[in-house]
């Protein structure tokens, strides 16, 4: 719990400085899109902490990938 | 946004970092004042040695002691003091050893700290029954422990007792065990250290056993926990080096006699110097030479039925230390061509004593035969890698020494004529 | 410091861009692969990394055939102008979700080491942070200073590793290298495997760095490229034959951090011992470059895509993602252990080498060249919006949120 607050305090903390550094009218774009990054680490780093079931990228990739990559590793590791 | 705008806000920015990094410094210290890794050195145990028995009252698997050094007293003594021992023990049972270290935590008041434990001592008992494999395990895998520490086994004494001799020559005993070892090896090379690496290294493709050197303690077995054990001369009871022991799988089988564990350095080419015994050839009475430098190279031949014919090449650098014996010219270079034939023959019946022991009484690879093969004829070992056991004792051997004696010390004709 | 200081005009020179190269290369290769190796070819592992040597500069040549075609633009820019804008926004967006996951899983590579070999038992995420801190700090500084830091730890890097090879000479027995094709020439060839996977299938960040190399040194890029990668495979190779020899393959495909253990048996007459702990600073120190490149990657690579004119608020943002996801990424040992030596060749290789392939063959039939300069749009300058041989000001054109015309 003390994690979590804490780590929502950093990123408000942070989520200040990028729209105070970043406040002109030239600048929104960079504003909105640094802020949406920092909001999904944010969402991230809150769901790993509550544990919740946080869907994991290299899972993405290994059944994304597996028709190519599991015959390529079953030749390799064949005979190991 | 332009260089003038900027310039003009510098100031501000500069008062607004500082105050920044004053408050960050702040927020720091409270996480830098519980460093997790943090241990203080008199929070510490320092563990020299570890033994390992089996548990007598056969509930648990095994009981470890360990060897932990007390600083206060370690200074007191050299001060020539009263102080008391400078190490102690402490033992525990489990089932294993990770189990037993932490639960010995009942019974010490610092942490337990491994990273300059030198030694394992096995005992017998443990050796024979549960082999020393599993032991080593948790010295590999965990990080503090470093895997060049000794291994030895004890012989007819158990470790935890082993560990509980005061010793003479050096305040800490593990010391003294530890560079006893070195010693006999310089000195008759009866015995050679053998390092946990060693031992995970035999698990691999050759299928050599091991072999560890063993310790024993001569005298009075009932004294020497104490200091008034060393404050005799002699001491009443000393830890001494026995013979290598061999081992089958992990499990030990037995000891090796004196000229055998020898003949196990010779053919491990672990001598580094050594004595051979030789009798005079024309009188009553024996003569010594001094070895040098000992080499062994192995070359693995094929027979006509494909099976390995092993050939030990061994060479012997040394010369002539003692002479009781009259007629012994060592001026004459006849004489000491037959020196070092007789020289090599001795070195050959040494080895080739041991080889029988291993091939036919006990049928265990421990000389890294299997490993030779591996080496320098592997398409034979791929045949016969799955049956080495039964192929080990029926390998065709032949040993060749050849000796050189250079001199013979510091006087030419002998005094005894 | 200006908001767009460090970014644009960065310049660095040729042997500069070659260093880091050779520093990525090693960065967190050096750490894990001779395992993955070892495990498959064992005593013939070095075979494998020979083997794999001209693989090496084969990728460079794609990457710097694109550079040839599109000299001032990065990935993501070219990929815009041979794909249409659509079709280069999704491909550079694959590159994104690349460069994430690599950022992230060199960040738990070298937590995982410093948490089992030096500080069990502080939180994970206390060493990551403490990582990232540095690492936002390299990328905010820009290319220039990465490129300066990572000579200087190129020097401490050789220097290291020459000390390594020098004292570990007495313990190096020959015979742990033999039988020497025990199983055929099969094994080191699968042994090829892991190391396509990193770092040959990440030299595509390479691809963001090539613009920012300044126009008098393009010329002597391909040399020393070359060079870079001739470096690179002898160390590799020297390392791994070291490897075995002193420690022997079994014990070398047993366990995790093996350079580490290598240094655990440096052993001079008692003396120089226990000096372990300087070869894991080098260590942290090539794979803090690493980790900085593919945060520069990442975060120049997304702005880009979005037309951003810095980027610079996206650095701290993307380490709130990367520590978390560094954590997420691995269940544990063994998940860790099937992706890393299984999927991540193919995944890394497609993005690597067969999508930057694709974009070079598109281009050769399409005829797209393109040298107008991608880089961050400049401070209004008071040369009134040209430079002395007349081109416009670098991106002057950019701050209406137009395309760089055709120079």
């Amino acid at each position: 719990m003390l994690a979590i607050i804490i780590m929502t305090m950093l990123a408000a903390a942070t989520a200040t400085v990028i729209w105070i550094r970043n406040g002109a009218k030239q600048l929104f774009r960079e504003r909105g899109w640094a802020l949406f990054i920092l909001l999904t680490g944010t969402l991230l780093a809150i769901g790993l902490l509550l544990r919740l079931p946080v869907p994991n990228p290299t899972d993405w990739i290994m059944t994304i990938f597996s028709p190519v990559y599991k015959p390529i590793v079953g030749w390799v590791e064949k005979g190991l | 946004m332009s260089g003038i705008k900027s310039r003009m806000r510098l100031p501000e920015i500069k008062k607004m970092g500082r105050k920044a990094i004053f408050l960050w410094a702040v927020c720091m210290l409270m996480l830098l004042s519980g460093c997790w890794d943090l241990r203080y050195l008199d929070k510490l145990g320092v563990v020299l040695a570890m033994g390992v028995d089996d548990d007598p009252s056969g509930k648990q698997k095994l009981r470890l002691t360990v060897q932990v050094v007390l600083p206060q007293n370690v200074a007191a003594e050299s001060k020539g003091g009263t102080g008391g021992t400078p190490v102690t023990t402490f033992t525990e049972t489990g089932d294993t050893i990770f189990e037993a270290i932490r639960k010995m935590s009942a019974k010490t008041s610092r942490r337990l700290f491994f990273s300059h434990t030198q030694m394992l001592i096995i005992g017998e008992k443990m050796a024979r029954k549960g082999g020393i494999i599993p032991l080593v395990d948790l010295i590999e895998r965990n990080p503090d422990i470093r895997t060049d520490i000794s291994v030895v086994v004890t012989r007819g004494v158990r470790a935890e007792r082993l560990l509980q001799m005061t010793t003479q020559m050096e305040s800490i005993p593990v010391n003294q065990f530890h560079e006893m070892i070195d010693v006999n090896q310089e000195a008759y090379a009866m015995n050679y250290a053998v390092l946990v690496k060693d031992l995970t290294k035999l698990t691999g493709k050759g299928k050599q056993q091991a072999v560890l050197p063993s310790f024993r303690i001569v005298g009075d077995k009932a004294a020497g926990k104490s200091v008034d054990n060393v404050k005799t001369i002699p001491a009443e009871a000393i830890p001494a080096l026995s013979t290598m022991a061999v081992f089958r799988d992990g499990k030990l089988v037995d000891y090796l006699k004196p000229k055998e564990s020898r003949g196990l350095a010779w053919l491990q080419n672990k001598v580094k110097s050594t004595v051979i015994k030789l009798a005079c050839p024309e009188s009553k009475g024996n003569l010594i030479v001094e070895v040098h430098e000992a080499s062994i190279q192995y070359k693995i031949k094929q027979s006509k039925d494909g099976m390995p014919v092993v050939q030990a090449k061994l060479e012997v650098t040394g010369s002539i230390q003692e002479i009781m014996c009259p007629g012994i010219d060592v001026m004459d270079e006849q004489v000491l061509n037959e020196i070092e034939e007789l020289t090599s023959q001795a070195v050959k019946k040494e080895a080739e004593e041991t080889i029988r022991k291993m091939q036919k009484k006990w049928r265990v690879d421990a000389l890294g035969w299997g490993k030779e093969v591996y080496l320098q004829q592997p398409e034979v070992w791929k045949r016969i890698e799955k049956d080495w056991e039964t192929v080990f004792p029926e390998v065709q051997h032949e040993v060749v020494c050849k000796t050189k004696i250079s001199g013979s010390g510091v006087r030419g004709e002998s005094i005894v004529k | 410091m200006s908001k767009f200081a460090g970014m644009n005009n960065a310049q660095i020179t040729s042997s500069q861009c070659a260093k880091l190269l050779f520093l990525f290369a090693l960065g967190s290769a050096v750490l894990i692969l001779p395992t993955a190796i070892t495990a498959i070819a064992k005593q013939d592992a070095w075979l494998s990394v020979l083997l794999v040597g001209p693989f090496n500069y084969f990728i460079l040549i794609v990457f710097l055939a694109l550079a040839d075609r599109f000299p001032n633009m990065s990935l993501a820019q070219y990929a815009e102008k041979v794909l249409g804008v659509w079709a280069g926004k999704v491909l550079t967006l694959t590159y994104l979700l690349l460069f994430l996951l690599l950022s992230a899983l060199v960040l738990r590579n070298i937590s995982d080491f410093i948490g089992l070999s030096v500080l069990p038992r502080t939180p994970v995420w206390f060493v990551d942070v403490t990582f990232m801190i540095v690492v936002i700090y390299g990328v905010f500084l820009g290319i220039e200073t990465i490129a300066r830091t990572g000579e200087i730890l190129f020097g401490w890097v050789m220097f290291v590793f020459i000390i390594i090879l020098v004292s570990l000479f007495n313990q190096f027995d020959f015979h742990n290298l033999e039988p020497f094709l025990y199983e055929g020439i099969v094994r080191p060839l699968k042994g090829i495997y892991p190391v396509l996977g990193f770092p040959i299938g990440e030299f595509v960040f390479i691809t963001m760095i090539f613009p920012l190399v300044s126009k008098q040194d393009r010329a002597k890029l391909r040399k020393s490229l070359k060079l870079s990668v001739l470096l690179l495979v002898s160390t590799s190779v020297l390392l791994i034959v070291f490897l075995i020899g002193v420690m022997g393959a079994e014990e070398v495909s047993r366990s995790p951090f093996s350079v580490y253990d290598l240094a655990k048996n440096i052993n001079i007459e008692e003396i120089l011992v226990r000096v372990e702990i300087l070869v894991a600073m080098v260590w942290v120190g090539t794979v803090f470059i690493k980790l900085a490149l593919c945060v520069y990657a990442l975060t120049v690579l997304t702005a880009q895509m979005l037309k951003l004119s810095t980027y610079r608020p996206l650095v701290v943002p993307y380490a709130f993602v990367i520590v978390p996801l560094s954590i997420l990424a691995y269940r544990n040992v063994a998940h860790a252990k099937e992706f890393a030596t299984g999927v991540w060749t193919v995944y890394s290789l497609f993005q690597g080498f067969v999508l930057p392939l694709l974009l070079l063959v598109i281009a050769a039939i399409t005829g797209k060249r393109d040298s107008s300069d991608g880089s961050f749009p400049e401070v209004k300058r008071s040369d009134g919006g040209h430079t002395e041989d007349g081109n416009p000001t670098e991106g002057a054109a950019d701050l209406e949120g137009k395309e760089p015309s055709r120079a």
